[in-house]
């Protein structure tokens, strides 16, 4: 077993922290962006046949493509396209939103099927418009179904947002690249980044389980 | 028309014409793919029966196992088992089997969850019935509970085979020929980036799909009626 230099790496721990918070916020982003895509393409496939068949084609590729493509896809691809610089980060986000997206929308088509028949019924006799319908019948009574689903996709954002690496944003991965060829120590490195990983994707599940716990409808 | 069509053709003729040579690697992907999810079936199994040996401390152990192999991501085992393992033990490992390794360990957290969760489907009497046949633990899992479990976990299995092919798409950055490692060379030598990720994204959603299909085959074939 070689000399384990621990002490070099783990007074870097600022790095660390810097990177960690660019994987949270890229995370939370993209959890934003998939949420809204998941819920447009979740009440795309309740609408009439055009709608449906529209949704199923997006989710159909979202599904399909790997994340690492959608990323590079995003960052050099539209980017060339458009012909504009896709911010490195704002790329991250948008692929890691898209990658996601299909996963969304199932949870949230199938917790909108979840719901009682009797509530859109009852909404509708009390006069309301399907728009209030949605918003204060439904919607709430939907995200408690979804929520131990959309906490998994949540871990899911997490662990994909260690793929920004590759484009060169500075998060976890990226310090750890960083320190592992500046002061060869790739051992020391990569595993205290898996362990702050591991330490986040913990408190990412325990924060949704007690979200989850405070929301249950007693 | 025609001269917008011409400037279309001009952009992805040569792109559609290297499909083949950017296919090639999908022998690449597949085999490390199967590779993967055969070894993460096996890992998988081995765990689900860990949490179900009785032994408190041993399901403890596995449960542990499972939560910490799925919180890290594909890339995040490519390199700690390409560049940190070799640094600490001194022995290098080949690219190809670094992917195979990485992909196996997180899957086989994610086949643990799907296989207990399809062997906890089998009902207790069938367990109680083997009991009372005299069969021994053995006899009773590869008999009776696998046989019906196994055939509850097919579409979840498939679907995490079309997760394994996507993530398999990481070994690229430590040099693996598969097809994307192919099409972002091919991008990147020809500045056409825009067409070669949309034709590479393409064929993974094309065999996802495929996969898809022969998934809903499967199931409705090995319902039991």
């Amino acid at each position: 077993m070689p000399d384990m230099k621990w002490g070099e790496v783990l007074s870097r721990y600022d790095l660390f922290l810097a990177g960690a918070a660019v994987d949270i916020y890229i995370a939370v982003a993209s959890f934003v962006l998939t949420v809204l895509i998941g819920l447009s393409l979740a009440s795309m496939s309740r609408g009439n046949k055009f709608s449906k068949t529209v949704s199923y084609i997006i989710v159909q590729i979202v599904r399909g493509a790997p994340l690492y493509v959608l990323l590079l896809w995003v960052y050099f691809g539209v980017s060339q396209l458009a012909g504009f610089n896709i911010p490195a980060v704002a790329a991250a986000i948008i692929a890691l939103g898209l990658a996601t997206s299909g996963v969304t929308a199932e949870v949230f088509r199938s917790s909108f099927l979840a719901l009682d028949k009797g509530q859109a019924l009852a909404a509708k006799s009390f006069g309301m418009t399907r728009w209030q319908a949605y918003t204060a019948v439904l919607f709430p009574q939907a995200i408690r179904i979804a929520l131990p689903q959309l906490g998994n996709v949540f871990v899911m954002q997490l662990k994909g947002a260690t793929y920004a690496a590759v484009i060169g944003v500075a998060e976890a991965v990226f310090v750890a690249q960083d320190i592992s060829t500046g002061l060869f120590l790739p051992f020391e490195a990569y595993g205290a980044l898996a362990v702050i990983l591991i330490l986040m994707a913990f408190a990412a599940s325990f924060v949704f389980t007690l979200t989850e716990r405070r929301l249950r409808i007693k | 028309m025609s001269e917008w069509f011409d400037k279309l053709w001009a952009t992805w003729g040569p792109v559609l014409g290297s499909t083949g040579a950017i296919s090639e690697g999908i022998y690449v992907t597949l085999a490390v793919t199967f590779a993967s999810f055969g070894l993460a079936c096996i890992g998988g199994l081995i765990l689900t029966l860990m949490r179900q040996s009785g032994l408190s401390w041993l399901e403890k152990v596995a449960f542990t196992l499972t939560q910490v192999f799925r919180s890290l991501s594909a890339y995040v085992y490519v390199l700690f088992i390409y560049f940190a393992l070799p640094a600490f033990t001194g022995v290098s490992i080949p690219p190809i089997m670094a992917g195979i390794i990485g992909l196996t360990i997180l899957n086989s957290a994610y086949i643990a969850e799907i296989l207990r969760s399809a062997l906890s489907s089998v009902g207790p009497g069938q367990r109680e019935a083997a009991a009372v046949l005299g069969m021994t633990t053995t006899r009773t899992y590869t008999d009776i509970i696998l046989p019906q479990g196994v055939r509850v976990a097919i579409p979840s299995l498939v679907s995490q085979l079309t997760i394994i092919l996507k993530d398999s798409s990481i070994i690229g950055v430590i040099g693996v020929a598969d097809i994307m490692y192919r099409a972002s060379h091919t991008a990147a030598k020809t500045f056409q980036y825009f067409e070669y990720y949309t034709l590479v994204g393409l064929m993974y959603v094309v065999v996802v799909f495929i996969m898809t299909i022969f998934s809903s085959w499967v199931e409705r074939k090995l319902r039991i009626p």
